[in-house]
């Protein structure tokens, strides 16, 4: 499963032992609010994964 | 596709406006529902304008407004004065939902 994580606040402990985690079973990307790039891109990102999660 | 967009800080004001524009711009529709302190933007005219948008959809929580004594004067019309029923159907029919 392609699971996206959006960090609106930057990185916290729990959300990357909870990342780390999920990342050995699943195709995770975390992507921080603050450096997003473009919203348009952020858009296809959010659209291209099966889940996301927003922290 | 439907983007859901769960608004419970007012912290994101910019985040909300661009990302509910390139989605519209991308010809997705989008879902907008404001709570706790996100409804603080609802004094905030950029973000409410939003609800002018084609294809775009706004409701915030009632409740949450009053206890923040939040005024509904100049809240645009086509904005739902709702309650967490208009967040479950966010959920119910939004594709992909982010919290902002």
């Amino acid at each position: 499963m392609k699971i996206l994580h959006i960090l609106n606040d930057g990185p916290t402990d729990l959300s990357s032992k909870i990342i780390g985690t999920q990342s050995k079973e699943h195709e995770v990307k975390v992507i921080e609010l603050s450096k997003k790039g473009s919203y348009e891109s952020l858009i296809d990102e959010i659209f291209s994964h099966d889940k996301v999660v927003s922290w | 596709m439907k983007l859901g967009i769960l608004v419970n800080t007012d912290r994101h004001a910019n985040d909300v406006v661009g990302l509910t524009k390139a989605a519209v711009s991308k010809g997705h529709e989008v879902i907008i529902f404001m709570m706790d302190s996100g409804n603080k933007l609802l004094e905030n005219s950029s973000v409410t304008g939003l609800s002018n948008e084609a294809g775009v959809s706004m409701a915030f929580c009632d409740h949450s407004a009053q206890k923040l004594g939040i005024s509904k004067e100049g809240i645009p019309g086509k904005m739902n004065c709702g309650s967490q029923f208009d967040n479950a159907n966010m959920n119910s029919q939004a594709d992909r939902v982010i919290v902002l």
